[in-house]
């Protein structure tokens, strides 16, 4: 049996990363193809695993999002045609046009849905998905168990199969490489960080609104006892949509360090006391499971992601959308010996293995083959 | 002039004719010639008798002489005679000298003639020979006038100048008619002109003609078509006639047609009084009174239309036959000839477009005129079969203007009340479809309800900067149909048809008149014609978007499946308002986008954008707004529900709650963002795709797992965690799910490894004090699948500081025994829960209470929002909110009080949280939503 994976973008994060992740996975089971609507930095991570030949990628940009969906499905029919999968794996609501373009081909095809209820309605907004898309799915695969309610209440539809997948990382991979590398970061008058001294905030991302780096600096700013570390790029011109750059580089927080673009953020990660997930919208956020797999504590708001549920039973969950008052609060509640003990340390511990793709895969592999 | 002229046989009898004409001459001659011979032998014959009886005279004068002196009376008679037979003699033979003479002129006359006559012979041969190239340079200008009607003028002027040297060829002959040249010359050669010229001609050398009959041949010769007359009439043709004279003194009596824009019949019903030659008449008054020599020739309108006509002062009919014809003019508003021109194609004559129609045109089925059909006329008219031209038929018949139709998108009902609404009266000169064509292009008259003149007005000169040329409704028919971008009305999208549809040959307008409607056709985004008319009860025969015009005023049926309502009529008078308002103000609309402004005169608007508005960014017109988001109308949303986009973007509040702020909005900035306008967008779009789809409504298929109880827990005092884990500890025999709500003042580190190892895997929020234990209930449960739990458990740790601590603490405790004091107590109310579907909530009788306090208002309010009848208004509640209850009630409670604004009273004194905040009220009202959704308490 073979199967084509469709993944809307080809970033190192978030839903396509899952994707790929999964996509690799499969391969011990099935034939298994990638195609990608967009480039990105995922690409050479799956063509490594996969080999070139497998993976195809589109290219489509930004244009697809101005693109009628009618048009799109139009499009999405002519590249399945190409594609010899049996089933064809649709990672996110955001290519809804594969699901239509695989039925109109007679394929099966399973979706992954990964947004919660305001992204889906997000999504129909904008004209990327459509109600009646769910009851064509011969399956629907869940980043979080707490979506079936949101399909229920956008699409008022569920499909028969549903698999509770969540978020799958490849936990031997980031153990590995949390143990390579020097985890530098400095602060704005350029002096790094010393790890260990104090309690070190960390978060992960392309600077941004909507990741927060707003909230992220004011943090900073209210909890100076601590240091607060981002990892990935902050500074222009990377990062136009950093809206506290100026602030950044005038009032130059003494705790507030940057690492720059990082190959490997999971020597970071593994450094951190606390992840404080900043974003504003994040629906799944992989760096969390990641976060998870290394020991490290989460802090992150219920509005944020799709896996408030999860985190909500797991990490340091404070209600509503991200912000820095909240935030504050609880950083400022927190004790370097208590967030540091193994006890506290060890409150996630069951959570793990739901994460590792490994223990996962087998799963997936037999839905598949179920429908 | 026919190009072929070896087909026609008046034109085929033209250089034959002229050499007949000098036979018959040269035949007179010789009868001449014959009767002077004849002349001649009687003279000799006179000569030779008189010769004869002089001779026997002087025999006998001889025979008398020796007779005597009497016999010299006789002799001197004799002489007598002979002398004057001598001199009658010589009378004759000078008259034989004289016949001689004028014999020989005439010989030479016909030896003269005879010369001519081989010349001519010699020359017809030539002629043959040049119509044979004619008749090949006919074929490649023919297939040049396929190519373009331009061409068609320069193969007129090509041909006629060919043709010239065939006439030039025959000027000799004619050289004593002193204006030949410099009238075939005006005349572009025409051959019709040339030879009535030469009817006129022979008409007016013939002295035996009476003066009025030649003066009237001059005068109707410019509009006589001899080549016409003698192939309609071939006794004319057979007797070898000078058609012309035929038509003067025969013709015009017999009601025969002189040329074939000429309708006598037609001319009489104009002016019944008219003398009996109505040509003469017509030339004489009729042109110049503006009578209509013809149904489709309107003198008036081809005077106003082409004002080098009036200045010249040609006779109309004459300078269209003439020069106007070949230069494609139209020879009345309802005849258009570029238009036939186009559809004719390689079938064309070359004649003039009109003649050609009158002609072979309307026998191969080629319409005249976009606003008119043939077919479609016939069917409206109930004619089963033409007997003429078919325009020409419509022209004739005013009984059948105001009942049929000329053409699908010709309404004369509609366009009767169209000139009424415009304030012009019909005019009874003019048909319908004429009094339409004769408006220029600056009329926004339209004729059918499906045309929209000035939206297609605006989308041309406005958007497309191109200026109309003739009315709306034609240039849409003629060209504009070709660009899909170009709407005929707001709910019709060519582009969205022609993807529902396919593409079709002729206006997709037309064809949604004709058959789209009938299919059910889409004809825009936002209109579904065969679910438009699946919910109409009128039984009409008009079709989906006729209705939905008529009705426009006020939609009620909906044409989209999935807009579930509907379309609105402010988006479609917003776009009113950009075609019809000029300039960049609009009081009205500056009014209604910007609430602000609150209701200023027209005056005060107008200073407030010209001091402030426009600086501040403001929009001064509909227009305005679309210049600005560089849209055009067709981007101006009629699916945009402004409740809706307001729905989808909360965030837009503070514009406006209004259609006109939020679609100001919209345009510039929300199309942009790709914002939700309506939730029919949340659909496939069903009829782009070739495959069914589910239809709506979709069924929820998969049933979820049910829990037996969700238990809330809310934490203000963590020092009382244990307790209350110790109480939770209770659910543990039952499926159950816990959430609990930490106050984040009270969280530390430790509290929350306290949580999870006394309560491991429950779902732990933190959250700020608003609202005490209720607001945290509610803040929790937007976590919740409110629909997956048999029951709901509240706990919160109630301390109540304004009491003893004992008594709070049994207050606490006792509230919580009565839900959860046990296992078995848990388990009893799981099951009645279950068994039990009247049972609304259960908790402690100790602390059933009535007591309202100082919530009155508070309490009154709640119920208003709830809106509790009478009823159920009675005050029982359980004081103190630790309870189970059903999901429906909590349900209820959520949906409500989801967004609502809690009071924050960390920083009140002790009496402020006694009594009298919201929560208190919510404490108060659950007691009547129990009872109000008809259920009931147990009190345990």
């Amino acid at each position: 049996m073979s199967i084509t994976t469709v993944l809307h973008e080809a970033s190192l994060t978030g839903a396509p990363k899952i994707g790929g992740i999964i996509a690799v996975a499969l391969k011990k089971d099935f034939d298994t193809r990638v195609l990608c609507l967009d480039g990105g930095p995922l690409l050479p991570w799956i063509e490594e695993r996969l080999g070139a030949q497998s993976v195809k990628c589109l290219d489509l940009g930004n244009s697809r999002n101005h693109t009628p969906f009618a048009q799109r499905v139009r499009q999405a029919t002519a590249a399945l045609e190409e594609e010899p999968g049996d089933i064809v794996y649709v990672n996110s609501l955001s290519a809804s046009e594969y699901v239509v373009a695989a039925k109109r081909l007679g394929k099966r095809v399973v979706l992954h849905v990964h947004e919660k209820a305001a992204e889906m309605a997000h999504l129909l907004g904008h004209q990327l998905t459509k109600l009646e898309v769910l009851p064509l799915c011969d399956g629907v695969v869940l980043a979080a168990e707490e979506i079936a309610r949101d399909l229920v209440e956008v699409f008022h539809h569920l499909p028969e199969h549903v698999l509770d997948f969540g978020i799958a990382v490849d936990a031997e991979e980031i153990a590995l490489a949390a143990r390579q590398g020097e985890a530098e970061a400095r602060n704005a008058a350029g002096e790094p960080i010393r790890w260990g001294e104090r309690l070190a905030i960390g978060m992960c991302g392309h600077a941004s609104r909507r990741k927060g780096c707003d909230i992220f600096y004011e943090a900073a700013a209210a909890a100076p006892q601590h240091d607060f570390v981002w990892v990935g790029n902050w500074g222009p011109p990377d990062t136009p949509e950093n809206v506290v750059y100026e602030r950044f580089l005038e009032e130059r927080l003494p705790n507030l360090y940057v690492s720059g673009l990082a190959a490997n953020p999971y020597q970071y990660i593994s450094r951190f006391d606390l992840f404080f997930l900043s974003s504003r919208e994040d629906p799944n956020p992989v760096v969390l499971a990641e976060a998870l797999l290394l020991g490290v504590p989460i802090l992150a708001f219920s509005k944020t992601t799709a896996v408030a549920d999860f985190l909500g039973r797991s990490a340091i969950l404070c209600h509503g959308a991200a912000n820095t008052e909240d935030a504050a609060r609880v950083l400022n509640a927190l004790d370097p010996e208590e967030i540091r003990s193994d006890e506290f340390r060890r409150l996630s511990d069951g959570f793990r293995a739901r994460f590792d793709i490994a223990q996962k895969i087998g799963g997936l592999s037999g839905f598949l083959g179920s429908l | 002039m026919p190009d072929d002229l070896s087909r026609t046989p008046a034109s085929a009898a033209r250089p034959p004719q002229r050499l007949d004409r000098i036979a018959r001459r040269l035949k007179r001659v010789e009868g001449a010639q014959a009767q002077a011979n004849a002349d001649r032998a009687r003279l000799r014959e006179g000569l030779d008798g008189a010769t004869a009886r002089v001779a026997r005279a002087l025999a006998r004068l001889d025979g008398l002489a020796p007779r005597g002196q009497d016999a010299l009376d006789p002799a001197r008679v004799l002489s007598e005679t002979l002398g004057r037979a001598t001199r009658r003699i010589g009378g004759l033979s000078e008259e034989l000298r004289e016949a001689g003479r004028a014999n020989e002129a005439k010989a030479a006359q016909i030896a003269h003639l005879q010369d001519q006559l081989r010349e001519l012979r010699v020359e017809r041969a030539g002629l043959e020979e040049k119509l044979a190239t004619l008749s090949r340079e006919k074929t490649a200008l023919a297939r040049d006038a396929r190519q373009s009607a331009a061409a068609l003028t320069a193969l007129a002027a090509s041909r006629n100048r060919a043709k010239n040297n065939a006439f030039w060829s025959l000027a000799p002959f004619f050289a004593d008619l002193a204006d030949f040249a410099a009238y075939a010359e005006r005349v572009l050669y025409a051959p019709r002109r040339l030879y009535a010229m030469l009817m006129r001609a022979d008409i007016e050398a013939d002295a035996s003609l009476s003066p009025e009959l030649r003066a009237a041949a001059s005068k109707i010769a410019d509009l006589f078509d001899p080549i016409f007359y003698l192939a309609e009439h071939s006794d004319v043709a057979l007797a070898g006639t000078n058609p012309l004279l035929h038509y003067l003194t025969d013709g015009a009596r017999e009601g025969r047609r002189p040329h074939p824009l000429f309708d006598p019949e037609y001319y009489r019903a104009q002016k019944p009084l008219a003398p009996e030659n109505a040509l003469l008449d017509y030339v004489e008054a009729g042109s110049a009174a503006g009578l209509s020599p013809h149904p489709l020739f309107d003198p008036q309108f081809y005077r106003a239309r082409y004002p080098d006509v009036a200045e010249s002062g040609a006779e109309p009919l004459h300078h269209y036959e003439v020069w106007g014809g070949r230069e494609g003019r139209d020879p009345s508003p309802i005849f258009d000839t570029e238009y036939y021109l186009a559809r004719r194609g390689a079938a064309f004559s070359g004649e003039i477009a009109l003649i050609d129609y009158l002609g072979e045109g309307w026998l191969a089925g080629v319409d005249p005129h976009p606003l008119f059909s043939a077919r479609d006329f016939a069917a409206a008219a109930g004619i089963a079969e033409f007997a003429e031209a078919p325009l020409a038929v419509y022209r004739k018949h005013p009984e059948l203007w105001a009942s049929a139709k000329p053409h699908p998108l010709f309404d004369p009902l509609y366009f009767a009340a169209e000139l009424a609404r415009h304030g012009l009266e019909p005019r009874p000169d003019l048909s319908p479809l004429g009094r339409f064509c004769a408006f220029g292009p600056e009329a926004d008259l339209s004729p059918h309800i499906l045309f929209d003149a000035p939206l297609y007005r605006y989308q041309v000169e406005h958007e497309q900067g191109r200026k109309l040329e003739e009315p709306a409704l034609l240039d849409y028919l003629k060209r504009g149909w070709h660009d899909k971008s170009l709407l005929p009305n707001l709910l019709f999208d060519p582009a969205t048809y022609a993807e529902a549809q396919g593409e079709t040959e002729i206006p997709e307008l037309l064809h949604y008149l004709l058959a789209g409607d009938k299919e059910g056709a889409r004809t825009h985004a936002m209109f579904d014609a065969g679910f438009y008319n699946a919910q109409r009860t009128d039984g009409g025969p008009a079709t989906a978007l006729e209705h939905f015009w008529a009705e426009a005023g006020d939609p009620a049926i909906p044409s989209h499946p999935h807009a579930g309502r509907p379309l609105s009529r402010e988006p479609i008078d917003w776009v009113r308002s950009v075609i019809d308002v000029q300039g960049n103000f609009d009081p009205d609309f500056y009014r209604l986008s910007y609430p602000d402004l609150g209701t200023m005169s027209n005056v005060d608007a107008v200073a407030h954008y010209l001091q402030f508005g426009k600086g501040e960014g403001r929009f001064g017109a509909a227009r305005e707004v679309l210049n600005a988001s560089e849209r055009k109308i067709r981007d101006v949303p009629l699916g945009f529900f402004f409740d809706e986009y307001l729905e989808y973007s909360p965030d837009l509040e503070t514009i406006g709650t209004g259609f006109h702020p939020l679609i100001r909005h919209y345009l510039p900035y929300g199309a942009a963002e790709n914002r939700t306008i309506g939730r029919w967008q949340f659909h496939l779009d069903t009829l782009a795709l070739d495959f069914p789809t589910p239809s709506a409504p979709i069924a929820l298929q998969h049933e979820l797992k049910r829990v037996d109880v969700c238990l809330l827990i809310h934490v203000f005092y963590a020092d009382l965690w244990p307790e209350l884990a110790a109480f939770a500890k209770n659910f543990e025999g039952v499926s159950k799910d816990v959430f609990v709500n930490v106050v984040d003042a009270a969280w530390t580190p430790r509290f929350q490894r306290e949580l999870r190892e006394l309560c491991p895997g429950a779902f732990v929020q933190l959250s700020n004090d608003d609202g005490r234990d209720i607001g945290g209930f509610m803040r929790l449960l937007d976590n919740v699948d409110l629909g997956r739990y048999e029951a709901f458990a509240f706990m919160h740790t109630k301390k109540s500081p304004h009491i003893p601590e004992r008594e709070g603490e049994y207050w606490r405790r006792s509230l919580m025994t009565a839900f959860a004091g046990s296992p078995e107590i848990v388990r009893r109310n799981i099951a009645l829960f279950r068994e039990d579907q009247g049972v609304g909530l259960i908790g402690s009788k100790e602390w059933r209470s009535t007591e309202i306090g100082k919530n009155v208002e508070v309490y009154e309010r709640l119920l208003d929002m709830f809106e509790i009848p009478p009823e159920h208004r009675g005050l029982e509640y359980l004081s103190g909110t630790m309870f189970m209850m059903r999901p429906a009630i909590v349900r209820r409670l959520y949906e409500v009080l989801r967004e609502t604004k809690w009071e924050y009273g960390g920083d009140q004194p002790l009496e402020y949280h006694m009594d009298g905040q919201l929560a208190h009220g919510v404490e108060r009202l659950v007691g009547n939503l129990v009872r109000q959704m008809g259920y009931r308490f147990v009190w345990a």
